[in-house]
């Protein structure tokens, strides 16, 4: 810890307690009080973002300095409406703050963010926390938006009732945040004296120690003694919001309301039945465009900058083994990810600019009917629509979805979207099958066919994936705001850092793994083509040529079938390797290919890729998780290869399944 | 019990249910444990059309799950306002205590909502 803080800066406040470790803040609010924005105008770039051991919940933790440069460590924790454990995310938020986790210290301190042109659905959560008699501070965020609604806030009369310090805040122009470095300064921070009379069916035990009330699960009481926590919870949430009706009265000012505030005026439009799917669309077909063209300059730049790193260290290395290694193996596997970055910075970017404004919580209204048609939550749309550009950036935009089970769904479904990285393949053998004119038709097909597979898939998921602890879809449609850039900002590089790092190690290892099995044993005297024949992964392609060949393919098929587990665009690179084409323009590369494709004879005579073979290796590109990044990072959002490994045999199996389907009943059928 | 959540409720002149009162023999037998609904003519508020306004007086069920809803200030005293529907029964906007929520349409079906200054 003291290894983070600059030398000299981290004298603790006279009187603390004699340990080393700065003074510990837990910060807690609910969801869209402004908790975030707060953290990070608190510790700026001083954050370090991971993953809770064993649950995918997001860590975020940061170092702040008191007003007179002491340190501090912030743990910015979920954001919930209660402490009340609905979720793994508001799981980690109650066992952190009662100290109940190992990997976490207990807080010494909570800051608790309430949003105060909403107090009377924020007190809630603060009555809760400061009833935990922990020192505590609370923050009245957005003080400006509640004078624009004409409330006026009393925060005195509320520090008196609650008997802990209350400052007024606007987080996004740091105003008031002088005032909260001084209370966070203070030795003397009261622990809250404010208590909620519980009813009388409350247990003595529970009642005596507050926290108890959220340790006890409804129909598993902690004692067998104890009467169902059921029986009783319902009445304490009502009586806990009556006196947060009391404390709102006495602390409030309510003055005339305007009829129409500027969000209800713009909603009107965004919202209407018509205008409002027409504005989903445009801003879709705009974030379409982006990732897709926007993304295609700064990826070809990155390409070149890898091939021309790749030209540099191979002029610098000796020919050889090694030499191979680091060009065609290290540098290539680590371009093949990086190339991934520019779509990534812009998706992210679009998703925290509409989720920032309050738009995204709109766009999930909308389609919260389509999506729950097939059982998914309407947050899920965006993350599902940015899947047909690229699976990786769209699972990790799942994180949008608080509801758990959803958001498992939604990533175990997202990769059946038809990414661009499957365009390259569709091309290539689309005009092999299809003549002139309808191949356009033909690959909206396969777009559908993808489509169809997600819906059908997310569908099935959703019936089988834990019905039981499905909580209502309750999505809050906060008011507009203006973008907070630096958090957008800080929010993105986040994202990217963790792509670059995680993903990046795996595909990495992969690429290399994938270059040893393509490139040994060597044999220097043959040509390219016959050295991938002899090679492991030759010997493998024709290892696994049984079992693919009842879906039409060859070994060389496998070869490339099995490179596009790495990635799909592989297949072609792979294949040209097969079929020995010096790789000059990409264009007329494909073209001879496609060539060559069509002379390849069986040693029977018969054509290799007959329109059936064809229609058979496009439908297992539709449906099969060849994509290691996607592997990757399922793996890190969902905590656990068991999900992956899942996603990954099931999608690959129904891949074979459809592939064989195709090819056996087109062959009983009489095509070929 | 919770005065102070009705008074700051605006009271509009526009009633009504899409549906009309439901008196379904199956929901009443339903609510009858809960007196404070038992043999009262009701609504959801699944039933109110966009601009009604209720005051929540239970929930069909007793679904842990609809926890969420009373956590997030549905208790019963509370008054609820529809915004606006999404068309083909899709999600519903309330107004609850100052914010706004987007609800699917069955969860709003578990809401019973007593109309403003209708039956009291």
């Amino acid at each position: 810890m003291t290894g983070r803080s600059p030398s000299g800066r981290g004298q603790k406040p006279a009187g603390d307690k004699a340990s080393d470790a700065p003074r510990t803040f837990a910060l807690v609010g609910n969801p869209n009080s402004g908790k975030t924005t707060l953290f990070n105008s608190l510790t700026g770039l001083r954050q370090k973002v991971g993953n809770y051991p064993g649950v995918t919940v997001e860590r975020k933790e940061g170092v702040c300095y008191g007003q007179h440069g002491e340190t501090y460590r912030i743990i910015d924790l979920p954001g919930s409406y209660s402490l009340h454990v609905h979720s793994p995310d508001e799981e980690v938020l109650r066992d952190v703050l009662l100290g109940r986790r190992s990997d976490t210290p207990a807080p010494d301190a909570v800051i608790c963010v309430a949003d105060a042109s909403n107090l009377d659905r924020h007190l809630y959560l603060v009555s809760q926390v400061v009833e935990l008699g922990l020192p505590t501070i609370v923050v009245l965020n957005m003080m400006d938006i509640a004078e624009s609604r004409e409330i006026a806030v009393d925060a005195k009369a509320l520090a008196e009732e609650l008997g802990v310090p209350v400052i007024p805040m606007q987080a996004n122009t740091r105003e008031g945040l002088v005032e909260l470095r001084l209370a966070m300064s203070r030795t003397d921070l009261p622990a809250g004296k404010h208590r909620v009379a519980l009813p009388g069916s409350v247990p003595a035990e529970i009642a005596m120690d507050r926290s108890q009330l959220y340790l006890c699960e409804c129909g598993k009481p902690l004692q067998k003694d104890l009467i169902d926590p059921a029986a009783w919870q319902d009445e304490v949430i009502a009586t806990r919001y009556a006196e947060v009706d009391r404390l709102c009265a006495t602390a409030t000012r309510h003055g005339e309301r305007p009829r129409l505030s500027t969000t209800d005026r713009i909603d009107r439009w965004l919202l209407h039945p018509f205008f409002g799917p027409a504005g989903v669309c445009l801003v879709l077909g705009l974030l379409f465009y982006l990732v897709f063209a926007a993304a295609e300059g700064p990826m070809h730049a990155i390409e070149g900058l890898f091939t021309w790193l790749a030209n540099l260290v191979g002029g610098i290395l000796p020919a050889g083994d090694f030499h191979d290694l680091v060009t065609d193996g290290i540098i290539a596997g680590v371009g093949g990810v990086l190339v991934f970055l520019p779509q990534i910075f812009i998706l992210f970017f679009i998703i925290g600019l509409m989720e920032d404004t309050g738009y995204l919580s709109r766009v999930a209204f909308i389609m919260d009917r389509i999506m729950g048609m097939v059982g998914l939550n309407g947050r899920a749309f965006i993350p599902l629509l940015s899947s047909y550009a690229c699976a990786v950036p769209a699972i990790m935009g799942a994180r949008t979805i608080d509801n758990p089970r959803d958001r498992l769904v939604t990533i175990l479904v997202a990769p059946w979207a038809s990414c661009s990285a499957r365009l390259p393949v569709y091309l290539l053998l689309l005009p092999l099958l299809v003549p002139g004119k309808h191949q356009f038709l033909a690959l909206a097909g396969l777009y559908g066919l993808g489509t169809a597979g997600l819906m059908l898939f997310a569908w099935i998921f959703s019936r089988f994936l834990g019905r039981g602890n499905a909580m209502p879809a309750v999505i809050e449609l906060p008011g507009y705001k203006r973008p907070d850039w630096h958090s957008i900002l800080l929010q993105v590089w986040h994202r990217v850092r963790l792509f670059i790092r995680r993903a990046g190690t795996v595909i990495l290892a992969v690429s290399i793994l994938l270059w040893v099995v393509q490139t040994y044993p060597k044999a220097p005297q043959l040509e390219k083509a016959a050295q991938l024949e002899q090679s492991y992964a030759g010997r493998l392609g024709k290892t696994i040529e049984p079992v693919i060949a009842p879906l039409g393919f060859d070994w060389k098929i496998g070869i490339g079938l099995l490179a596009s587990f790495a990635a799909r665009e592989v297949f072609v690179s792979s294949m040209s390797i097969s079929y020995s084409i010096q790789e000059e323009d990409e264009d007329i590369g494909l073209r001879k290919l496609r060539e060559k494709f069509s002379e390849a004879r069986r040693p029977d005579g018969t054509a290799v890729f007959s329109p059936l073979v064809c229609l058979s290796l496009l439908v297992f590109y539709v449906f099969a998780l060849q994509c290691v990044s996607t592997v990757a990072v399922v793996r890190r959002e969902t905590n656990s290869w068991r999900w992956a490994g899942f996603q990954f045999f099931w999608m690959t199996g129904s891949a074979y399944l459809a592939s064989l389907l195709v090819f056996q009943i087109g062959r009983w059928l009489g095509f070929s | 019990m919770d005065a102070g959540a009705e008074m700051r409720q605006p009271r509009t002149a526009i009633f009504g249910c899409q549906k009309g009162f439901l008196v379904s023999n199956y929901v009443l037998m339903r609510l009858n444990r809960n007196s404070a609904l038992a043999g009262v003519g009701f609504c959801t508020v699944s039933d109110l059309s966009p601009g009604c306004e209720g005051v929540i007086s239970g929930f069909l069920n007793r679904d842990v799950a609809l926890r969420r809803f009373r956590e997030m200030g549905l208790v019963e005293g509370t008054g609820v306002r529809v915004v606006r529907k999404a068309p083909f029964r899709g999600a519903i906007e309330i107004a609850v205590r100052g914010a706004r929520l987007s609800i699917r349409n069955e969860a709003a079906s578990q809401i019973a909502v007593r109309l403003v200054g209708e039956l009291e």
